[in-house]
């Protein structure tokens, strides 16, 4: 009864450890499965609604001509996004309303002479995610847009236009997704202010300026003689929390096996045995922890889920130890290392460039008290 | 007549009993879930040949999902019916009781290919119920085995059909669920003492 041989019990351990992993790649799987069908059920509701919105820069051409007319000297674009979120079950997807503000100057020498004497601006946009078109003022008059298949237009005389040609007007749109509008101009200044969740700013340069305060945002791009540049506004749905999930499981295998590591060493300073099915039990433990975490994180934001699943699983084996080997020595310092992984994995998590350091510090760490711990035992 | 000879028996459920018995019983579990992981296949390649509708398939691979815990529970109560009503149960009767309930899978995608789900799952889970607590009851004769075993099953396989058709909300209840099983099965290991070198149940 007391000569347990240690060797058998490690490998025996050392099988648990793969069975466990098992069951935590079934976890995985759950996880992957459900951010399909969060993605897919948010694309339902989006298509909907409309999917992102790309608004090319007004050019001004011949109506005739298929070449591509002039770019604007000054361009200001402002759009005031309003964002909101629409469920389906717990599934959920955010979608804007944006009115775009369009102003700005072309030069008349720079336009060709149109056969017709008619020309026409051009802006190209999904017309079926418009809300409502505002008349378009150029050069003193007042012009409707007309609809087509890839965006609006409107065409005015030649003759009458002065040197600077200026227009104005007012768009509302929806979409999800991004908003991403084209900022090809002499001089373009372009602002994307409003409410969203969790934007991002991407375009050709960084925004000159930006600023998220909770809810609201806003940023400014200012870009000078460019082509082909665009500045846009990206809304993120919750889809990052399922990679999380699936991320914190790639260190399951480290967990389970300095708990039992840490298990075992008590075993050895008590001289108390521990079953085989109560290392399972503890395993099997450490592996719900991400079942709940994947249930939690739908419900609340990812480090709440992280706190609840580990305020669960922490007492839960503590107690066991406690109530198992009659030592609060032993159970707390279970609770304490327990603690120490998950914060650590925690962190990891959250500075992905830092986790391979911090995880090869960790197995070093580990070691380094294996060694401690056996240097003066017979095992 | 063993008790008049010199020697006590040896005892048989001590502590390297429980030890070799919990590792039979983890890879005897992971086996037969990943056999029962064709089933999944199996099913979709019955959809491919139209004998089957998607709506189903889904369900039957949502029920497979909880093939894992729901083997592994039966197989350690198993154990612990073992311990605490002194019947020797051997590895073979281990193995069968686990097969049947591999089988459950399969037998529900061919039911459920002639009828609707939840008919077929009544009819399959009726059959995997009287089976195993009938083998059960032959193998301990005793009466409270043989109810605890048919309440467990009933239990798991009711649960298994909740989750299945709760939806998007299944994995919260599921995962809840498991935490109590998890802490249930952790009261009973701690009332599990050692005496005269043999294992108890108190």
């Amino acid at each position: 009864m007391k000569n347990i041989s240690y060797g058998k019990k490690v490998v025996y351990l050392g099988l648990q450890c793969f069975v466990l992993m098992f069951s935590a790649f079934i976890v995985w799987g759950m996880a992957y499965s459900r951010e399909e069908t969060n993605r897919s059920t948010s694309r339902s509701i989006t298509s909907e609604w409309g999917g992102p919105v790309t608004m090319t820069t007004p050019t001004l051409g011949c109506s005739t001509d298929s070449v591509a007319g002039i770019t604007p000297l000054q361009y200001r674009c402002e759009a005031a996004v309003e964002a909101q979120s629409l469920h389906r079950g717990i599934y959920e997807a955010e979608v804007y309303n944006a009115s775009v503000t369009i102003s700005g100057t072309f030069s008349k020498a720079e336009l060709p002479v149109c056969a017709d004497s008619l020309a026409t601006l051009k802006l190209t946009l999904p017309a079926a995610q418009l809300v409502r078109t505002g008349e378009l003022r150029i050069a003193g008059h007042s012009l409707k847009w007309k609809k087509e298949a890839e965006g609006l237009s409107a065409t005015l005389p030649c003759d009458s236009l002065p040197e600077i040609i200026d227009f104005a007007t007012v768009l509302e749109i929806r979409g999800s997704g991004a908003l991403r509008i084209g900022s090809e101009a002499a001089s373009a200044e372009i602002t994307i202010a409003g409410t969203a969740h969790a934007p991002s700013f991407h375009g050709t340069t960084p925004p000159a300026q930006r600023s998220v305060e909770g809810s609201r945002f806003s940023a400014t791009w200012v870009e000078e003689d460019s082509t082909n540049s665009y500045a846009s506004t990206s809304f993120l749905t919750g889809v990052d929390r399922y990679q999380k999930v699936c991320r914190s499981i790639k260190y399951a295998f480290m967990l389970i096996l300095l708990t039992f590591i840490c298990v075992m060493f008590t075993e050895i300073v008590l001289g108390q045995v521990i079953p085989m099915l109560n290392y399972f039990l503890i395993g099997a433990a450490l592996v719900l922890f991400y079942c709940l975490l994947l249930s939690f994180a739908e419900h609340m934001t990812f480090g709440y889920a992280y706190l609840a699943a580990s305020a669960m699983i922490i007492p839960l084996i503590t107690a066991y130890m406690w109530l198992m080997l009659r030592s609060r020595k032993a159970a707390l310092t279970m609770a304490g290392l327990l603690t120490a992984l998950y914060v650590i994995c925690y962190i990891m998590l959250c500075l992905s460039d830092y986790a391979l350091l911090m995880g090869s510090l960790l197995l070093f760490v580990a070691l380094a008290a294996l060694m401690y711990g056996s240097v003066n035992r017979r095992i | 007549m063993e008790n008049n000879s010199p020697f006590p028996p040896e005892p048989k459920y001590t502590m390297r009993w429980l030890g070799k018995q919990t590792m039979f019983v983890l890879i005897i579990t992971f086996v037969l879930s990943v056999i029962t992981g064709f089933v999944d296949n199996l099913a979709y390649s019955r959809v491919n040949q139209g004998l089957m509708s998607d709506s189903c398939r889904d369900l039957i691979t949502e029920t497979t999902t909880y093939r894992f815990v729901a083997i592994a529970i039966v197989m350690i109560t198993l154990m612990l019916v073992e311990i605490a009503f002194r019947k020797s149960i051997n590895y073979v009767q281990y193995g069968l009781i686990a097969c049947s309930m591999s089988l459950f899978y399969l037998l529900l995608l061919a039911m459920a290919e002639k009828m609707p789900f939840w008919v077929a799952y009544i009819i399959v889970t009726g059959m995997t119920v009287a089976l195993n607590s009938l083998f059960v009851k032959g193998l301990t004769q005793s009466d409270k085995a043989m109810r605890l075993i048919t309440v467990l099953l009933v239990g798991e396989y009711a649960a298994t059909f909740m989750l299945v058709y709760l939806g998007s909300m299944a994995l919260l209840i599921g995962s809840l669920l498991m935490f109590g099983i998890i802490a249930v099965a952790m009261y009973f290991t701690l009332k599990l003492k050692v005496e005269n070198d043999e294992l108890v149940l108190k």
